[in-house]
């Protein structure tokens, strides 16, 4: 099974190791993972603000870098990228019946993560340990958009020694909202303050999620509040313990 | 109307904490309470697909439902008044107040009343009109307008309140919410008496009987509805339900959507007139058609006020009602106030979300608000422009993400000069629009490399 | 009857007090009920089941600032809400069951309905105006804290006569 990978926008230039710890994962189930050489965003940094103009571009980039023969599925590691191409490039193209035809044929094969692991990989559990308490925050676009809940608190549960402690704030937005955070900045740190004091009340040492533009806002707080919780990706705990294939 | 200051208005309210204390006790408490409820409610969900079904059908055929409203409701006895839009309908409501010489009126709770502006208006032309919902009363009095659709006075302490009666009413003061309301209950009796006309919303126009319905907890619309000769139901066009076989439904979501209570006190359902006691219905337009004939908005009018996006909206949750600067705040106010009040008004408003999706996820008739914010963001961008700094910032993100050669130096220039901007191996002052982050957030420095020249390095080693 | 049984737990949810009686009884528990609350006077709505009583006390058909209570037969029961359904005719006759600050409702069990569609189907057109009650009235306009009688009754009373 051959996978191209979606690193996203943000993981490509912010954190690295995301890209190669979903790699870490993939190969450990078997697949032959590919990175295209361009660089590439879904678009809805644009989209979500009203510039359509330049999400289409975007996107149109994206689909050609994309929507490429030899490979059965296309990964990332992000529930609202995924859920940008999936639900909202038929709104962007609408007018633009050829390209839907790419959007239909590509959305078919596009998972995220942990989607794919428990969807088509049919993957139970990941055999892996992790040290340390761990709580998780639902990504808005990735338990509203996609509608996964259950399956990544599974994964961290039956993770061998890691300790998940559920917040109670899980399901509300961190107030990250792209853009949103920076025309509203006030109001953005009031939310994932919110978040922050919820996150701190698990006395996790861990913060995680599937996106990692979640997880750079929450982040943000926690550290300027001098909280000493760590945000990593949800990729990042599941292939840590995981041998790696490739050494 | 002038442009809403959304953000102005937010950070105000931001700066008082008793208030954004308040209104997210009251939002969260309805959310726990609608969740106890819903538990008792096995087809919850199927009850909203039904009532979904049922408003997709009046907007299938919304002139004839609405025909065959008007009909129905005229052979019950009721007079049908029809405004196209505030102005109208203010003087259609101050004619026939004037015809009888109405001078005292006592009203229920009307999202519509208030969008009309009629309290001004009638006070201006002699007439005098008591809000007679407690929290409505407590707004009325104090001169404010309300910060919640079902708990009008929610920013407001019992101190402060406390402090209004007796300041205002001359009430010895208490802060005992039990004598507050007493007081008022007393205050209001009389006026019921008194009143030369009551007035109420509607939240259902039932077509195939010509009924309509108020539902309320406090009785005040019963009283308002009863005791006066003449009843005047002020109601947008757009509440209407094919059938009174539909009622049932409705009366399922709505109030466990809104309060968090099973059903509400009073449901009361009218369908009678006479010379002793006359009925007019007055509807509005008021920008309703507008929103029928635009492709994406018109699933606003499905909505039936229950005021659970705005509980559950974790903005809403922080700054309440207020904010949003108009008669319809929370999520679904945005996308009202923009269609009734238009687009130069409402500009900043479509942007005061973070489309986390909260609110689709709990509309009882599962209206797809932020996919409607993303389309009214469009129609600003593009009426607009959008603002320069943004603009720019977009477009340059999109640069670096089509065009590889220009990515890669892009990148490589900012994880040169980020250390300036560095504290403690965090960025904690970055210049331009990103100062707007790092006011609140730290954020890590860029790594040198990209994800796909790591992994190229990898490949090739 | 388990349809009963459920409209009587729902009205205990609603905070509405509840007596099964009979109709040989309805008499004497009724003026049990008004000497054991100190009920001297009480506003009725002079139909059915209201118009066979023979009080001890006084009733009335004007409204007052003496009446203790009010007093009237509901058409129906949803066991669905716990709600009691008032049919009207015209105004005046909603008025026993909101101006006094008790409202005593009397309810034939066999007019309990499973819901509100029964209902829908079972009655005559034109329609009345219909009221649902469900409880005493309430706000928690003020802190969100619950009083009741904010409007109309502090009290509702239900007697199921079987
Ligand atoms: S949009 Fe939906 S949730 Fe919001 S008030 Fe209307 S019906 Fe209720």
């Amino acid at each position: 099974m051959r996978v191209l990978l979606f690193p996203t926008c943000l993981v490509d230039h912010i954190k690295p190791k995301i890209g190669f710890d979903t790699v870490k994962l993939l190969e450990h189930f078997g697949v032959e993972v590919e990175v295209p050489e361009k660089p590439s965003c879904c678009g809805q940094i644009a989209f979500n603000v009203g510039y359509w103009k330049d999400a289409k571009e975007m996107a149109r980039a994206w689909l050609d870098v994309y929507d490429v023969p030899g490979f059965d599925y296309i990964v990332a590691p992000s529930g609202s990228c995924v859920h940008m191409i999936r639900e909202n490039y038929e709104i962007l193209f609408k007018d633009e019946p050829k390209t839907l035809e790419r959007v239909h044929r590509i959305k078919s094969k596009l998972y995220e993560i942990v989607e794919f692991l428990t969807k088509v990989l049919k993957v139970k559990e990941i055999p892996s340990t992790f040290s340390g308490k761990v709580t998780y925050h639902a990504s808005c676009h990735y338990l509203r958009g996609l509608g996964v809940k259950r399956e990544p608190k599974e994964f961290l549960k039956n993770l061998k020694n890691a300790d998940f402690i559920p917040m109670d704030l899980e399901e509300t937005c961190c107030g990250f909202g792209g853009l949103f955070s920076i025309k509203f900045p006030d109001l953005s740190y009031n939310m994932t303050k919110r978040k922050a004091e919820s996150i701190k009340n698990t006395h996790a040492d861990f913060v995680t999620s599937s996106d990692l533009s979640c997880l750079m806002n929450i982040g943000g707080v926690l550290s300027r509040l001098g909280l000493k919780i760590k945000p990593v990706h949800i990729v990042e705990i599941l292939a840590e313990g995981l041998e790696d294939e490739k050494d | 109307m002038k442009k809403i200051n959304f953000y102005e208005n937010a950070r105000k309210i931001l700066s008082n904490p008793t208030v954004v204390e308040a209104v997210q006790k009251a939002t969260m408490h309805a959310l726990e309470k609608r969740r106890q409820t819903i538990a008792r409610i096995p087809d919850f969900e199927e009850l909203r697909d039904k009532a979904r079904t049922a408003k997709e059908e009046i907007l299938r055929d919304f002139d004839g439902y609405l025909e065959k409203f008007k009909e129905n409701a005229r052979k019950n006895g009721f007079v049908i008044h029809e405004a196209g839009d505030a102005r109208e309908a203010r003087e259609i409501i101050l004619q026939i107040f004037k015809e009888r010489n109405v001078k005292l009126a006592v009203s229920s709770k009307s999202m519509t009343q208030e969008e009309i502006e009629i309290n001004p208006f009638l006070e201006a032309h002699g007439i005098k009109k008591y809000e007679t919902d407690l929290g409505e009363f407590i707004i009325q009095i104090a001169h404010q307008k309300p910060s919640h659709i079902t708990a009008p006075a929610i920013h407001l302490t019992r101190r402060e309140i406390a402090r209004l009666f007796n300041e205002k009413l001359g009430m010895e003061y208490t802060e005992e919410p039990e004598e507050l309301t007493k007081f008022a209950r007393n205050y209001l009796r009389k006026k019921y008496f008194e009143a030369d006309a009551g007035m109420s919303g509607a939240n259902f126009l039932i077509a195939d009987t010509g009924s309509f319905v108020v539902v309320e907890n406090e009785g005040n619309a019963r009283m308002s509805t009863t005791l006066p000769p003449l009843h005047v139901a002020v109601t947008g066009i757009e509440k209407l339900i094919p059938s009174i076989k539909d009622l049932p439904v409705f009366l399922k979501i709505l109030a466990p959507s809104s309060t968090g209570q099973h059903q509400t006190v009073y449901t009361n359902i009218f369908s009678q007139a006479s010379k002793d006691h006359e009925v007019h219905i007055v509807l509005i337009e008021n920008g309703r058609r507008r929103m029928l004939n635009d492709p994406v908005l018109r699933e606003a009018l499905m909505c039936i006020r229950c005021g659970g996006c705005s509980n559950v909206c974790p903005i809403f949750q922080l700054v309440g009602g207020h904010a949003y600067g108009s008669v319809y705040s929370g999520p679904i106010g945005i996308i009202w106030t923009y269609a009734i009040f238009g687009p130069d008004v409402a500009k900043e408003l479509p942007f005061a979300s973070t489309l986390c999706g909260a609110c689709y996820e709990i509309c009882p008739v599962r209206i797809n608000i932020p996919r409607i914010l993303l389309e009214l963001r469009r129609r600003v961008i593009e009426r607009t422009g959008g603002k320069l700094e943004e603009k720019a910032l977009v477009g340059l993100w999109s640069q670096l993400m089509t065009k590889p050669v220009l990515n890669k130096l892009g990148f490589h220039l900012a994880s040169k000069i980020q250390g300036i901007f560095k504290k403690d191996d965090k960025l904690t002052h970055l210049p331009f629009v990103f100062s707007n982050w790092t006011k609140w957030k730290d954020i890590e420095p860029f790594p040198g490399k990209s994800f796909r020249e790591l992994w190229k390095e990898r490949k090739n080693s | 009857m388990e349809r009963t049984e459920k409209f009587i737990e729902e009205l205990k949810r609603n905070d509405v007090e509840v007596y099964l009686t009979s109709r040989s009884s309805l008499n004497e528990d009724l003026n049990e009920f008004f000497k054991k609350q100190g009920i001297k006077r009480v506003f009725v709505r002079p139909r059915g089941l209201v118009n066979q009583l023979s009080p001890d006390i006084e009733f009335t058909e004007k409204f007052d600032e003496d009446v203790d209570a009010g007093l009237s037969e509901a058409d129906f029961g949803i066991a669905y809400s716990g709600g009691l359904v008032e049919l009207a005719e015209s105004p005046s006759d909603k008025l026993p069951s909101l101006l006094p600050d008790i409202h005593i409702a009397l309810l034939k069990e066999s007019n309990i309905l499973d819901d509100f569609d029964v209902l829908f189907e079972n009655i005559p057109h034109p329609l009345p105006d219909i009221t649902f009650i469900v409880g005493p009235s309430k706000t928690a306009d003020i802190e969100k804290i619950l009083v009741k009688g904010a409007h109309g009754p502090r009290r509702v009373i239900v007697f199921i006569v079987r």
